[in-house]
C-alpha cells in the first residue's frame, strides 16, 4: 500500500501542491485566480477524454435499441442462454466500436485528478502549525512561491480557507447558487435523450437532485472548494457546447445558442418525441436502427402501456377501496 | 483548509522544583514526578477536557504557572491564556483564563508583572489586524489585559525577552521589537511601544533566540538572521541587514521552524527538511551540517554526553519521524539514537541522568542519558502505561 501512497504523493499532490503555488506567485500572489487558472488549465487537459467520454456515450445511446432486443430476446433465460447473451452484447458492442469501459473510463481517469486538486488547496493553505511544516516537504527546491508561504487566502472579500458560509453577504449565497445552477447547466448538456422512461425519469432526477446537493454541501465547503467547482463547472459547460456540436442549450422552454443544423435537428427531435407512443424511440440515431430494434421498441411501447395499464387499474382499485 | 482541530501541539517538559510539567496531547497542562515516574493526577489543568492543543512550554513565575493552548472546530476557535498555581494546578484567575477566540500558538513570556502572549487574528473582532501582541496583568484574581499591539500577521513565534524589551515575529515576515516596559508614555498609544521593526524575507514562524544584545531566528524563506538589537533603532531600514554592526543572514537551503541554539560562538540551526547546520556566531557561515530522517520542528536540546571515561558535548535532536538522535556539536557525527519509536515534535528536556521526550502520541518517554536505554514510559492523558 505504500507504493500507492508514494505515487499519490509524487505523480498527483505535489506536481499540483507546486502547480497551485507557482501559478499565485505569477498571478500577483492572488489564490483565487490560481485556483481558476489551474482549474481551467486542468479542464482543456482532459479535452481528450471528455471528447472521448461524450464520442462513447452517443454510441452507447444509439445501440440501446439493440441492446434492449438482446436483453428481451433472453429474458427470464439461465444458464447457457445467459452466457450468450453476454456474447451477444459484447460482439455488438464490439460492431459498434463501443467499450463499455470507454464510457466510465475518462470518469475514472479525471476523478483521482478531482479529488488530489481538492486536497491539494487543503493542503496548500493549511490553517495549522502542523499543516504549514508539512507544506515544507511538498515542494519542489526550485519553485519560487516557496518563499511566498502562507499564501493569501482572500479573494474578492472572502478568505479561500474558511467555509461559505463563513463568509459575508452576498457571498455566503451567491457561491452555493452559482454552483448549483452552474452544475445544472453542465448537467443538462451532458444528459443525453433517452426513449426509456424509466432512464428519463432517472435522468430528470439527477438533472434535479445533484445541482441542489452540490449547491448545500457548498454551503458547508470552504471558499477555495467553492470556486474550483464553480469555474470546474463553467468550463465544462464551454467545453461541452463546443465537443457536444454545438447543440443548442434548452432553458424555461426556450434554445439558447447552438447552430442552425443543430437547432434544426433538435427542432425534428422534438418533434418525433412529441408523434411518437410514450416509450418509443425519439432520437434520429435511434430512427435508423434496424427492423429488429424497432420491433423491440414496439414490445416495449406495448408492455409500458400494459404497465401502465395495470397501475391505472391499481390506483383505480385504490380509489374504489 | 478548514481548520482541522490540532491535538497535542509540541509543547515541551520544564523542570520546576523537582516536578515536571507539560502540556499533553489533550491540552491539559499536567505534572509528573520524575522521582516515582507517576502523574500526579490530581495536578491538572483544565481539570476536564483539554484546550486542544499546547505549542508553547510553561513558564513559571513565583508560585505559579502559565500558559496557552486553543482548538478550532470549523472555522471558529477557542483559546485560552491561563494562569494556575504551581501547588495545587487551579487557576488563579477565576474559572478560567483570558478566553480569545484565536489561535493561540507561540511560547508566551513574561517581563516582570507583565505576561506577553502572540496571538493570531481575532475571531469575534473586524479591525483588520492579522496578529496581535497581548500584555496581561500576571497577578490573581480577573484576567486583565494591560494593552495589546495590532500586528501585521499570525504571530505563531511566540514571544522572545530581554531586558524589558520583547521580540515577536509574524507569518508576514515582520520581526518587531516592542518595549513592554511598565511606562505611563505609552497609554495613549500602545502602538509608541514598538522601538523598530525587521522585514524578513518570509514568514516567521518559529521563535526567537535572545543572546548578549543580539537575537537569532529563521524564516520559511530558508534563510537564518542575527539581528544586533543593542544598535537597530527605528531609523533603521526594515530590511537592511548591517554586516558593520556585526548583524549576517544566511541560507540554510530550507525552512526554519525550530529556535536556533548557541553555545561557544556557534549557532546550531536545524531545518524542517532534517538537515542541521553549523554557523560561525560572528560571521554566520556554515561549519558543517549533517541531516536525520524527518522534520525538525523544535530546537535540539545540548547536553554531555558520556565516551568512555569522558563527557562531551552533544545535541538531542528530535525528530518527526520518530526517535531523538544525537548528533556531534563538533562535526556534526551521529553518536547514537534515544529510540522513541514516536515521531517527536518538542525540545527533549535533560533533567539529571535522564532525557524526557514528549511523543507525537502522548507519551513521556525517559531514557538514560549515558546508555540512551529507555527507562520509562508515561501516558500523559492518564497517568496509565504506555501501548
Amino acid at each position: 500500500m505504500e507504493i500507492f501512497g508514494i505515487l499519490w504523493l509524487e505523480v498527483i499532490m505535489r506536481p499540483m501542491i507546486n502547480s497551485l503555488a507557482l501559478l499565485y506567485k505569477l498571478l500577483f500572489n492572488n489564490f483565487g485566480l490560481s485556483i481558476i487558472v489551474f482549474t481551467i488549465l486542468i479542464r482543456l487537459a482532459m479535452i481528450p477524454l471528455t471528447v472521448r467520454q461524450t464520442r462513447q456515450m452517443k454510441k452507447m445511446q444509439g445501440i440501446q435499441p439493440k441492446l434492449k432486443a438482446i436483453q428481451e430476446k433472453y429474458k427470464g433465460e439461465k444458464g447457457d442462454a445467459r452466457r450468450a447473451m453476454s456474447t451477444e452484447t459484447m460482439a455488438l458492442y464490439k460492431t459498434a466500436g463501443v467499450s463499455p469501459v470507454g464510457c466510465l473510463g475518462p470518469m475514472i481517469v479525471q476523478m483521482p485528478i478531482w479529488i488530489g486538486f481538492y486536497r491539494a488547496i487543503l493542503r496548500t493553505m493549511p490553517s495549522t502549525p502542523e499543516g504549514l511544516a508539512n507544506l515544507s516537504g511538498l515542494f519542489y527546491g526550485w519553485n519560487p512561491a516557496i518563499s511566498s508561504v502562507p499564501f493569501d487566502s482572500q479573494f474578492l472579500g472572502i478568505s479561500l480557507v474558511d467555509l461559505v458560509s463563513a463568509a459575508a453577504v452576498p457571498w455566503n449565497y451567491a457561491l452555493p447558487l452559482l454552483v448549483g445552477a452552474s452544475m445544472f447547466l453542465q448537467q443538462k448538456m451532458t444528459t443525453n435523450p433517452t426513449s426509456d422512461p424509466r432512464q428519463r425519469q432517472t435522468n430528470q432526477m439527477m438533472l434535479w437532485m445533484m445541482p441542489i446537493m452540490f449547491g448545500a454541501f457548498t454551503w458547508q465547503f470552504p471558499a477555495g472548494l467553492a470556486v474550483y467547482i464553480l469555474f470546474s463547472n463553467i468550463v465544462g459547460v464551454v467545453i461541452q457546447y463546443y465537443v457536444g456540436g454545438k447543440q443548442p442549450i434548452e432553458l424555461f422552454g426556450r434554445s439558447f445558442l447552438g447552430t442552425e443544423t443543430s437547432r434544426a435537428e433538435r427542432a425534428a427531435q422534438v418533434a418525433a418525441e412529441a408523434n411518437a407512443p410514450k416509450g418509443q424511440t425519439s432520437s434520429p440515431k435511434e430512427s435508423d436502427d434496424d427492423d429488429k430494434s424497432t420491433e423491440v421498441l414496439r414490445k416495449d411501447g406495448r408492455r409500458s402501456n400494459r404497465n401502465r395499464s395495470r397501475r391505472t387499474g391499481r390506483r383505480t382499485r385504490r380509489r374504489r377501496h | 483548509m478548514n481548520d482541522l482541530t490540532p491535538q497535542g501541539g509540541w509543547s515541551a517538559p520544564v523542570v520546576q522544583d523537582e516536578m515536571l510539567l507539560v502540556g499533553n496531547r489533550d491540552g491539559n497542562l499536567v505534572r509528573f514526578d520524575p522521582s516515582t515516574g507517576n502523574l500526579d493526577l490530581n495536578w491538572r489543568y483544565p481539570r476536564e477536557d483539554g484546550l486542544g492543543a499546547i505549542y508553547g512550554s510553561p513558564v513559571i513565575v513565583g508560585d505559579n504557572v502559565y500558559d496557552a493552548g486553543y482548538t478550532c472546530r470549523g472555522d471558529n476557535c477557542d483559546g485560552e491564556i491561563f494562569a494556575v498555581s504551581l501547588a495545587d494546578g487551579f487557576s488563579i484567575w477565576g474559572p478560567t483564563g483570558l478566553e480569545l477566540n484565536t489561535k493561540l500558538v507561540g511560547q508566551i513570556a513574561v517581563i516582570g508583572t507583565t505576561l506577553l502572549v502572540g496571538t493570531s487574528a481575532l475571531g469575534e473582532e473586524n479591525d483588520g489586524a492579522d496578529g496581535y501582541l497581548y500584555a496581561l496583568y500576571t497577578a490573581p484574581g480577573s484576567p486583565r489585559v494591560k494593552w495589546r499591539i495590532a500586528l501585521d500577521g499570525n504571530a505563531w513565534s511566540g514571544v522572545a525577552v530581554e531586558g524589558s524589551t520583547a521580540y515577536v515575529a509574524t507569518l508576514a515576515g515582520t520581526v518587531y521589537a516592542i518595549n513592554a516596559a511598565d511606562d505611563e508614555r505609552f497609554d495613549s498609544d500602545p502602538s509608541s511601544r514598538i522601538q523598530w521593526t525587521f522585514a524578513a524575507d518570509s514568514a516567521v514562524a518559529g521563535p526567537i533566540q535572545v543572546e548578549s544584545g543580539n537575537i537569532f531566528f529563521g524564516d520559511l524563506g530558508s534563510n537564518v538572521y542575527k539581528l544586533n538589537t543593542t544598535l537597530r533603532s527605528a531609523s533603521s531600514i526594515d530590511s537592511d541587514i548591517n554586516t558593520g554592526n556585526g548583524e549576517w543572514k544566511t541560507d540554510v537551503g530550507t525552512w526554519v521552524w525550530a529556535k536556533p541554539l548557541i553555545e561557544n560562538g556557534v549557532v546550531f540551526v536545524s531545518g524542517l527538511d532534517g538537515s542541521i547546520h553549523a554557523l560561525d556566531e560572528i560571521t554566520g557561515s556554515e561549519r558543517w551540517s549533517t541531516s536525520i530522517e524527518g522534520q525538525i520542528v523544535s530546537a535540539p536540546t545540548l547536553f554531555d554526553r558520556k565516551r568512555g571515561d569522558t563527557r562531551e558535548r552533544a545535541l538531542a535532536v528530535p525528530s518527526s519521524e520518530k526517535n531523538v538522535w544525537v548528533v556531534s556539536v563538533i562535526d556534526g557525527q551521529p553518536l547514537g539514537v534515544f529510540l522513541t519509536d514516536e515521531p517527536v515534535k518538542s525540545t527533549p528536556l535533560i533533567y539529571g541522568d535522564k532525557l524526557y521526550a514528549h511523543t507525537l502520541n502522548g507519551d513521556l518517554k525517559w531514557f538514560t542519558v549515558d546508555d540512551t536505554n529507555q527507562r520509562g514510559c508515561v501516558d500523559l492523558k492518564d497517568g496509565g502505561l504506555c501501548d
